[in-house]
């Protein structure tokens, strides 16, 4: 390619996409949007790999990348199993009435 | 000149879209919108010489993952209403989060000058050829312990999603 996009560029839309999943996990109280949210955080981080890969030179930020899509899709499996569980036992998936852990 | 204008783009359409994600009230709504987002992240990684990662991107998240939401979402039959509103102590959490990312950004924008060069003259052309030699000799061994992730992940995900043994509490 010839011209080249500044790696700040990328820095910065992966910080925002990172503070607007954070946010989502802070803010609503559906499971289904919190783990939305988590898919943005990790596609922020997925992000700054391939930025730094660019960056470095080699592909070593590329392979991580596809490490992380591949937790991704555990943590989706997983999180969606437990959202279905959830919902079987306290008959929605609001985030305050899972309070079996609370002292 | 014009790959800053296009990295710009779907930059905006990314942050947007993610946005929508956090905000929509609908979460049918919600997940096509990550599908946004997520081919818009692809498309930044085309910008950035990774086709492999684009491609991994739409086919695994935009096509797997965000299928699975979806399939979620319907099985569970949520509603609009079923969905909430934004939490009591939104306000607090919603600063908390802004003052968080402008700090993140501050601390970002300090440090500008001091990243090292890019170093392009080391990335080939074939960028799928280049990823793969990497995944199947340097990392071999993560990537066989990957997919044994994926195996436990799979019967986890099937042992949770079981039909409960245990009474159910009333809540």
């Amino acid at each position: 390619m010839s011209s080249i996009i500044p790696i700040e560029h990328s820095l910065i839309l992966a910080f925002l996409l990172f503070f607007i999943g954070a946010a989502g996990v802070l803010i609503r109280r559906n499971l289904i949007t919190v783990l939305m949210s988590i898919e943005l955080m990790l596609n922020s981080a997925n992000l700054l790999f391939v930025a730094a890969s660019r960056q470095v030179g080699n592909v070593d930020g590329q392979v991580m990348m596809s490490f992380v899509v591949v937790i991704a899709a555990c943590e989706a499996a997983i999180g969606l199993a437990m959202v279905i569980a959830i919902f079987r036992r306290y008959g929605n998936i609001k985030t305050e009435f899972l309070r079996a852990l609370r002292g | 000149m014009i790959e800053l204008g296009f990295f710009y783009l779907f930059a905006v359409i990314a942050l947007g879209a993610a946005l929508g994600v956090i905000l929509l009230k609908n979460p049918v709504a919600a997940a096509m919108l990550l599908v946004v987002t997520l081919c818009a992240l692809a498309a930044e990684y085309v910008l950035l010489g990774a086709e492999f990662s684009a491609a991994i991107q739409v086919l695994v998240y935009a096509g797997a993952i965000v299928i699975l939401f979806t399939f979620v979402i319907m099985l569970l039959n949520l509603g609009q209403e079923e969905v909430g509103q934004l939490m009591g102590v939104s306000k607090w959490a919603l600063l908390f989060s802004l003052l968080t990312g402008a700090a993140i950004i501050l601390i970002q924008r300090l440090s500008v000058g001091r990243l090292p060069e890019a170093a392009l003259s080391t990335l080939g052309s074939d960028n799928v050829y280049e990823v793969g030699m990497a995944l199947f000799t340097r990392y071999l061994w993560p990537f066989e312990l990957a997919s044994l992730l994926i195996l436990l992940a799979v019967i986890a995900s099937i042992v949770i999603a079981k039909k409960p043994t245990l009474p159910a509490r009333d809540a």
